[in-house]
């Protein structure tokens, strides 16, 4: 999915602008700022109405038809006086406050000028100059410049009627500048421009270009729908000879085993069975891991593990430390981006942060036991109505109370393979944000990503119980997703918890819904061949681990995000309980959604 | 409704064009169901008439067949003002139950309690509705929980009884009504279960057109200058596409506040006082403030006064 994301002020720009075409699916392809970095909103509803009056694609392609010239900048303020006249004179009888909001763009225009340095002004394009001062002082009612014939011939021209069609007004341009500049439009084919509709410039605001962010694959290759096509490496299927290797790389990459040897080998013997069983396991902790590519700084591990690895490290090559070291500074780099993008979008993320933590209060409040309290009216408590007649006591009556009891903790387990890889800063916020909002709702919530590489299945915690959230954005993807051995280790760790019975456990899952992973299905009992972990196969096992871990008690629901090609296999993996979110927005709701569902399914339970 | 002399209801939908057959039911229905002098008070004078042709037949139609109605629809889409003249027009007393995550039966039915000498049972407004044939405007029905609204359901199917326990089988008088609104959006709010969503005619209520906006406040303020009115209409639409963009959250989404604004500006306030007041200021996000301020100026200039806004 590609998205476009904007600053503060490019969003306010962005928000004039679509008032004023009267649609929000339009991206704009221009943007007007100040010269501090403000949006101007006069200019930016002249560029809505382009929206709302024009074909604004032939609009573009026009103004870009000239981006090659040397006076491209002249002939962008020019033409923008001219479709400012045009757009306004449209526009006018619908919006009256128009003229008032011209008039203070005129005289904004004046104050701009008496504040310029003699050395701004002699940088100016005195044409240019000269139409925009002439243009601001017949709308402000000030003393008109002095033109020359041929500039005054310009004034004239630059009179776009409001009565211009998207074909009158590429004709007065072209007439325009062919006519003062001797500039030929028509000379530059559209065929030529080649697809310029992303491309955003700016103008009134020289040598600050607006930044548009957008996301775009790392990686592999993308296609429209932001699905990744993954090469099936066959350097990525291992040989036995190289398990040495391969745990040095994982360790490397993602730190020590949170584990000791006999809990590991316990989960092994829970997790590697049926189609899992030749997976190996690997549990570590984000937040014990650090992303320093020096080995000497890197280094962790107890005494005895150090003594191994310096005898491994003589027998391998020094491949892997390359390799442990690029996918760490890749890690330290995407950490990097996703705290930079929940950071563009920290507004509405705040929002929906609040907005969750509220609802789920209110689910909370609803679906928990209230606590009977004392009251002179409700239900009158029989053992207590002997005091009535004998003490005059009126509180004999019982009420629900304000107090709750509920013991909730929710696990969020993120799909971190490769097929993620263009959503991962948003990932990273999306799971921020439930973590925030639960937690604020005193739910303690651990974060999770799991991925398979190198034959092993690797469960990352990026932020345990009672953790601060900031871990999450440790989040990476890369690898493949074996997803049932991941939900099958999830019910492990899950299982630790049992105890009490009034515990309720929830677990998102965030996930793309297509099981894939490079380490085959061992053959079964009838099966002569290896099949491949993936498609039906794929999905088959992991709806048998979801319902192992329902089985045990763990409410289990799926928050989609990913191509729609896989979404048939959500239904049949996690039953009625997913929810699909293709925006962040849509986060909070879906998040809601299921918990309310989750919550009332294991009451019904 | 305006200012002056409150004309009555029927008069208006007569006037709107709504179909005839169903304003002579309402008539009808008025004719067969009187009053008691003790419950007029309850009758409510609307401040607001609901404006749309469709769904005012639709409401009187199910109102008429001896449906209950469930007002579905986002914030400011007049569920509670179409609540209120539907009442109103078959002029009939209102009990309005507020539902909220507490609401549980007791509250709606009745619950106990001492009256200093002895227990007595004190009757809950689903109960006197039932008793009174009353309208039971059941507001916000679904922030309740499903086991609270369970005691509602013979109540609301064709049994139209409701059984008090420990006291008695009440059956509903034929003129009682429910009608119940929803909102999609609201934090704490749900999904109805199904037994409760078919025990009523469901009314997806739409978002205001242009038109019915304009009717609504030429309605409130007959005397105002109409170029003006019809910017605030358009002002209004525009910030609730923005609110339907997730661009603002929904607080600024307020007719109610447009309407108050227009007021504060007869009272003497400029217009931009009123809509900062008024609509700007209900986003306590200082962002959001910024773009919805900007809508506002896009629109409505920041001085007009009330010579200028309204006649005289």
């Amino acid at each position: 999915m590609i998205k476009r994301n904007y600053s503060g002020n490019q969003r306010k720009a962005c928000n004039v602008i679509w008032n004023a075409a009267g649609r929000y699916d339009y991206d704009p392809p221009f943007m007007a700022f100040r010269t501090n970095g403000t949006p101007d909103f006069y200019f930016n509803m002249v560029i809505g109405f382009i929206e709302k009056y024009f074909d604004s694609g032939r609009v573009e392609v026009f103004l870009e038809s000239y981006r090659q010239d040397r006076r491209a900048d002249e002939f962008d303020d020019l033409l923008w006086l001219g479709i400012e006249n045009c757009v306004y004179e449209k526009e006018l009888a619908s919006r009256p406050i128009l003229s008032a909001l011209r008039k203070k763009r005129g005289e904004e225009f004046f104050r701009y000028a008496q504040d310029m340095s003699e050395q701004q002004m002699m940088l100016q394009s005195m044409p240019v100059w000269n139409q925009q001062e002439a243009r601001w002082a017949e709308v402000t009612g000030r003393r008109m410049p002095l033109l020359s014939g041929r500039e005054k011939r310009m004034q004239e021209s630059l009179r776009f009627s409001g009565n211009f069609g998207t074909d009158d007004l590429i004709q007065a341009m072209g007439d325009f500048l062919g006519t003062f500049f001797d500039f030929d439009s028509g000379r530059v084919s559209g065929s030529r421009l080649g697809p310029v509709r992303n491309r955003i410039f700016h103008f009134l605001h020289r040598g600050r270009p607006v930044r548009d962010l957008l996301i775009v694959p790392a990686g592999g290759t993308v296609s429209e729908n932001g699905l990744v096509t993954l090469p099936h490496d066959a350097d990525l299927r291992r040989g036995s000879g190289r398990a040495e290797k391969d745990e040095k790389y994982i360790r490397g990459c993602f730190g020590d085993c949170v584990y000791d040897e006999a809990r590991m080998e316990m989960l092994r013997a829970e997790v590697c069975t049926g189609a899992d069983q030749n997976v190996r396991l690997w549990l570590s902790s984000a937040g014990k891991m650090s992303f320093d590519t020096e080995p000497s700084d890197r280094d962790t591990r107890k005494e005895q593990t150090e003594k191994r690895d310096r005898t491994l490290a003589k027998k391998l090559s020094d491949s892997c430390e390359r390799d442990i070291r690029m996918t760490l500074s890749d890690r330290r780099r995407q950490a990097e981006k996703n705290l930079e993008f929940y950071k563009t979008w920290q507004l509405p993320a705040r929002e929906a942060v609040r907005k969750l933590a509220q609802e789920t209060e209110a689910i909370l409040a609803t679906y928990m036991r209230h606590l009977p309290t004392g009251a002179r009216a409700g239900s009158l408590c029989a053992e207590k109505a002997w005091r009535l007649p004998v003490l005059s006591d009126p509180a004999v009556f019982l009420k629900p109370g304000d107090e709750t009891e509920h013991h909730i903790t929710a696990d969020l387990l993120l799909d971190a393979s490769q097929s993620r890889m263009n959503d991962q800063e948003v990932i990273a916020a999306e799971a921020y944000i439930t973590a925030k909002a639960l937690s604020r709702a005193g739910i303690p919530v651990r974060v999770v990503d799991f991925h398979s590489l190198r034959g092993y299945t690797v469960l990352e915690i990026l932020k345990d119980y009672g953790e601060d959230p900031e871990g999450i954005f440790r989040y990476f993807a890369g690898g493949w997703n074996r997803d049932s051995a991941a939900l099958k280790c999830m019910r492990a760790l899950l299982h630790d918890q049992t105890g009490d019975p009034d515990h309720i456990r929830l677990l998102f899952v965030l996930t793309d819904a297509s099981p894939n992973d490079d380490l085959p299905i061992p053959p079964s009992g009838n099966g002569k061949r290896p099949r491949e972990y993936e498609g039906a196969a794929g999905v088959r096992e992991t709806a048998a681990a979801v319902k192992a871990l329902r089985e045990d008690g763990v409410c289990t629901a799926a928050v989609f995000h990913g191509a729609s090609i896989h979404l048939e296999n959500v239904p049949q993996i996690y039953g009625d309980c997913f929810t699909c979110v293709r925006r962040m927005r849509q986060l909070s709701d879906g998040i809601r959604i299921l918990t309310e569902q989750m919550l009332r399914n294991y009451r019904r339970d | 409704m305006t200012d002056g002399k409150r004309e009555d209801i029927l008069t208006v939908l007569r006037r709107e064009g709504i179909r005839e057959e169903l304003l002579t039911g309402v008539e009808d229905f008025r004719r067969l169901y009187p009053v008691n002098e003790t419950d007029r008070e309850r009758i409510p004078h609307p401040e607001y008439m609901y404006y749309g042709k469709t769904v005012w037949e639709q409401a009187l139609a199910a109102i008429l067949a001896g449906r209950n109605l469930l007002l579905a629809g986002p914030k400011a889409t007049g569920k509670n003002v179409l609540a209120e003249n539907l009442a109103a027009v078959f002029l009939r007393p209102v009990w309005n139950v507020s539902f909220h995550i507490g609401t549980d039966a007791s509250y709606l039915i009745g619950t106990d309690t001492y009256d200093g000498s002895r227990v007595i049972f004190r009757e809950g407004p689903v109960l006197l509705t039932a008793l009174k044939g009353g309208f039971g405007v059941l507001d916000e029905i679904n922030m309740a929980k499903n086991e609270a609204l369970a005691v509602l359901h013979a109540a609301l199917d064709f049994r139209r009884v409701l059984d008090v326990p420990g006291y008695a089988r009440v059956e509903l008088k034929p003129e009682t009504r429910f009608i119940a609104t929803m909102n999609y959006g609201y934090a704490g709010t749900r999904e109805l279960n199904e037994a409760l969503t078919s025990r009523f005619a469901v009314l997806d209520m739409p978002v205001i057109s242009e038109e019915d906006l304009m009717k609504l406040i030429r309605g409130r303020f007959p005397d105002m200058n109409e170029k003006i009115c019809s910017q605030f209409v358009l002002l209004y639409l525009e910030i609730s596409k923005k609110a339907e963009h997730a661009e603002i959250s929904e607080r600024a989404l307020d007719l109610r506040g447009l309407l108050d604004a227009l007021m504060l500006i007869r009272q003497g306030l400029t217009s931009g006082e009123a809509l900062d007041m008024c609509i700007v200021n209900k986003s306590f996000d200082s962002y959001e403030r910024g773009l919805i301020r900007d809508c506002v100026l896009a629109r409505i200039p920041d001085d007009l006064t009330k010579e200028v806004v309204f006649r005289g």
